[in-house]
């Protein structure tokens, strides 16, 4: 079998339209991880022990299951309670949610990072707990926490082909369509590799300047 | 009728762990007074500046700021914090200035200035600025307002914090050894600030300090704190002339040797 180039060409567009949603669905799902995962982060240093405890588990939970059940559990077992979702929502929060529960690892680790006697600064000067998080902290937990957080956008990235499993029409997904329906694999599934070894190398070069712009503080 | 002193502690009890830090301390600070605080490391000096500043809690005790109960005993030997609205009026009448400046290393001198009277004062950034470049100005760094903490010396960071407490307008300020972090040839400056604060300002001031000649200086009232507890509290002249007991003379006699 030899690539065939304009077969290639035809069927380019098809996968460039799952490509966008193969991107749609990393960049909706990363931001959902990066703002659970910040509530989740904030919530363990909460003074009250119910919030911490169900932070906590839940994170614990997310991160001791595979990203496959969870799909499957918001895509099968949820509308069982009401609660339907179209499958590439479905996507999007089970990426978002899974992620966060990394993402919060990564916020903490920013958060511990601040010294002690900054959140003492902030309340000799009266600083109330927005404020505190708001001025002092976060602005000081948050660049460290970068590199680390793009890590987990590329790995994200690498994840969403898990969303075919619940029909999402992914680059893999379509792909294999295409592949079934053609009898011909070699062709998208080399586009597919490519597209997605194109990112994420374009994607580690971003993560390098990251870290240069923020691992190191003044 | 004397007026009722702005703070007042009795028979405070702080544990840290299974170690009794303060064991039953009492002080009264009248208003306007500069207080002092001496003593051997581990005496519990920080401990009563934290506890004022609302840092730490306790096990039992009443404290009184400014007529207000931070800590209100219920005779039954428990004691409760104030909360809420009341803990943040109280804790606005208190300023510290730490010993290791903890000044907001990602914002400039001006907004490490500015940031909490215009959020948390709820005052026009305009005249919080105008106040704070004066403030700058009295402490010697009106033309550091736009540099970061991590290009100023010690001395100059801890002048910075101290204009940072003052911006609030604290009626009491706390200052917990705040020169001795700095290169000796930075300890003179910092204290000028403090003295200027002292003597032209009504705050009323709680500063632990190992530099006796400046105790001398400006305290009204010296008192020597050892484990736990206030042993003496005299006039400066009156406790580095004539200690009352041994361990005070033990302690003055090192700290002026050295
Ligand atoms: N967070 C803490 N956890 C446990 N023990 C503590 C803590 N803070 C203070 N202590 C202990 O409490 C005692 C009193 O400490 P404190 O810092 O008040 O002493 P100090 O008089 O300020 O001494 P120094 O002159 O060394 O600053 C010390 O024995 C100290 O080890
Ligand atoms: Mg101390």
């Amino acid at each position: 079998m030899i690539f065939d180039w304009r077969f290639t060409l035809e069927i380019t567009p098809m996968l460039l339209r799952a490509f966008l949603v193969t991107v749609e669905a990393t960049l909706v799902g990363m931001a959902i991880a990066l703002v659970a995962g910040l509530v989740w982060a904030i919530l363990r240093r909460s003074r009250r022990r119910l919030l911490t405890g169900a932070a906590s588990t839940l994170i614990e939970f997310v991160r001791s299951t595979p990203l496959l059940i969870q799909i499957y559990f918001i895509f099968f077992v949820l509308p069982e309670f009401g609660l339907q979702f179209a499958p590439l929502t479905t996507g999007f929060i089970a990426l978002g949610l899974h992620y966060s529960a990394y993402t919060a690892e990564v916020y903490r680790a920013g958060i511990e990072g601040v010294p002690k006697g900054q959140w003492e600064a902030a309340v000799a000067l009266n600083m109330g707990r927005y404020r505190m998080w708001r001025s002092v902290i976060l602005p000081q937990a948050l660049p460290p926490a970068i590199p680390a957080l793009g890590n987990y956008l590329v790995a994200m990235f690498k994840d969403t082909p898990m969303l075919a499993a619940i029909t999402v029409m992914e680059l893999l997904q379509t792909a294999k369509l295409i592949g079934a329906q053609s009898f011909r694999y070699l062709e998208p599934l080399t586009m597919t590799g490519v597209l997605f070894l194109l990112v994420s190398l374009l994607s580690s070069q971003f993560i390098r300047r990251l870290e240069l712009r923020f691992a190191v503080r003044p | 009728m004397e007026e009722a002193p702005i703070v007042s502690m009795q028979d405070v009890r702080k544990r840290f762990g299974g170690l009794d830090v303060l064991c039953g301390l009492d002080l009264e600070v009248s208003r306007g007074q500069k207080r002092v605080l001496i003593g051997p490391s581990g005496a519990g000096k920080s401990t009563v500046l934290r506890i004022l500043m609302t840092l730490e809690d306790i096990e039992s005790g009443a404290i009184r700021i400014d007529g207000e109960y931070l800590w209100m005993p219920d005779g039954e030997g428990k004691t409760t914090k104030a909360k809420g609205e009341a803990l943040r009026r109280i804790r606005g009448k208190v300023g510290m200035v730490f010993q290791h400046f903890n000044l907001f290393p990602h914002m400039n001198v001006l907004r490490n200035v500015c940031e909490a009277p215009i959020h948390v004062l709820g005052l026009s950034r305009k005249s919080v600025e105008e106040r704070a470049l004066d403030l700058l100005d009295r402490v010697g760094l009106g033309d550091k307002a736009s540099a970061y903490p991590a290009h100023l010396s010690g001395g100059q960071k801890q002048r910075v914090a101290i204009a940072r407490a003052l911006v609030m307008q604290p009626k009491v300020m706390l200052f917990d050894e705040i020169t001795s972090a700095l290169d000796p040839e930075l300890v003179g400056e910092v204290l000028g600030v403090l003295k200027d604060v002292a003597l032209k300002t009504d705050i009323t001031m709680l500063i632990v300090t190992h530099e006796i000649g400046f105790a001398k200086e400006i305290a009204d009232r010296v008192a020597y704190v050892d484990a736990g507890r206030i042993l003496e509290d005299e006039t400066p002249e009156r406790l580095l002339r004539n200690p009352q007991h041994e361990r005070t003379k033990k302690f003055l006699k090192t700290v002026l040797t050295t």
